[in-house]
């Protein structure tokens, strides 16, 4: 048996929970109001992240801003629940609908560096929050681009078409939109 | 996914007559992108007892001439549809849907023969076991469409008349538009 040579050492993570972060998303979309089609043509998103530590993480968070909750549930990413059933009708990666790499707009962050006044490093997180403005985003553009309120998404083209008063609103209970 | 036998036949005569010696327990098989997806699922009540496959059948997956018009081999795999020059050039409109199939990965396993024999994507057949499925349904011969009530914004608006699922396959409709004739070969007869 050899000598044990190791030392054991013992540490603390403690989150700071009082400082806080913000973010800002600006959206650029086109809206074929013959067909309701709704395609995302640009992303810009700002945000102070105090003292950026890992430039290239940071980039992707921000880049991030599209998945989990972030603008593609506004635009289709949507879990579909029967409603007589129950059933989740398109729990697979082939009916849930999410964006490919061929549809990924332009993606431009603005990342300001002020130093918060707080501990060490006078930084302060960024990661998910980056998602968080991005569905009000493309609610935001896709009403200002057809000129009427939408208050609910996916923003499917059966939605902007109903809106736009193209389309009958259904009556059915039970199913469909 | 259950077991099975795996046959590698050599002839279309032989597949024919393995699928009449085992009488609805055997399937064909060739690139199996969507046969594999239906067997894991496992949406039907009788699981295959036998894999008849037909990648080792030779002669069947080429793209030649054929009085002024081209022939495609059923198991002409899709990527070599995509890429053909001949097909480029004379019947862009296949090779453009064929390149909307899937992804690359699929292209190059998958074959036109499968893409137009694929099972629909009607997502109360689909359901799969492992979530509590599956769904009966009427196109499975054991109760009525759930579709007809339920969620069908992907389904037929013309021209369904039991079963309201679209044939999903992206190249049929280029196939359709360019009037294609296709050689079937029925299996109970064994002439042919």
């Amino acid at each position: 048996m050899s000598v044990d040579r190791t030392i054991t050492g013992y540490g603390r993570f403690e989150p700071d929970y009082s400082l806080t972060n913000c973010m800002m998303t600006f959206i650029e979309v086109e809206v074929d109001t013959e067909t309701g089609k709704v395609d995302l043509v640009h992303v810009v998103n700002a945000t102070d992240a105090g003292q950026i530590i890992d430039p290239p993480g940071l980039e992707n968070q921000l880049n991030g801003c599209l998945g989990s909750a972030g603008i593609d549930s506004a635009i289709f990413e949507e879990t579909i629940l029967d409603r007589t059933s129950g059933h989740t009708l398109n729990a697979n990666l082939i009916d849930y609908k999410w964006r490919t790499f061929a549809e990924l707009p332009p993606i431009h962050n603005v990342v300001l560096e002020t130093p918060f006044p707080s501990h060490r490093f006078h930084a302060v997180g960024i990661g998910e929050v980056a998602t968080s403005p991005g569905p009000s985003a493309v609610l935001m553009a896709v009403s200002n681009a057809i000129g009427t309120w939408l208050h609910e998404y996916p923003v499917t083209p059966e939605k902007v078409l109903k809106t736009l008063g193209k389309v009958p609103p259904s009556k059915r209970k039970g199913g469909g939109q | 996914m259950r077991s099975f036998t795996h046959i590698n036949v050599h002839t279309i005569e032989e597949a024919c007559s393995l699928l009449d010696r085992y009488k609805g327990k055997a399937v064909l098989n060739a690139g199996g992108t969507d046969l594999l997806g239906v067997l894991k699922d496992e949406i039907f009540p009788e699981y295959p007892a036998v894999i008849i496959n037909l990648k080792t059948i030779s002669g069947l997956d080429s793209i030649s001439e054929n009085n002024g018009g081209l022939k495609l081999g059923a198991l002409t795999k899709l990527s070599d549809i995509v890429n053909s020059p001949s097909i480029k050039e004379r019947y862009p409109c296949l090779a453009e849907a064929a390149r909307t199939v899937a992804t690359p990965q699929i292209r190059n396993a998958a074959t036109i023969g499968g893409n137009l024999c694929q099972d629909v994507r009607c997502w109360y057949y689909r359901y799969p076991r492992h979530i509590g499925g599956p769904i009966q349904c009427l196109r499975k011969g054991n109760g009525p469409c759930l579709a007809v009530r339920g969620d069908n914004r992907y389904h037929a608006i013309m021209e369904g008349k039991k079963c309201f699922a679209v044939c999903p396959s992206d190249t049929a409709v280029a196939l359709a538009a360019l009037d294609v004739f296709s050689m079937l070969r029925d299996p109970s007869e064994t002439g042919r």
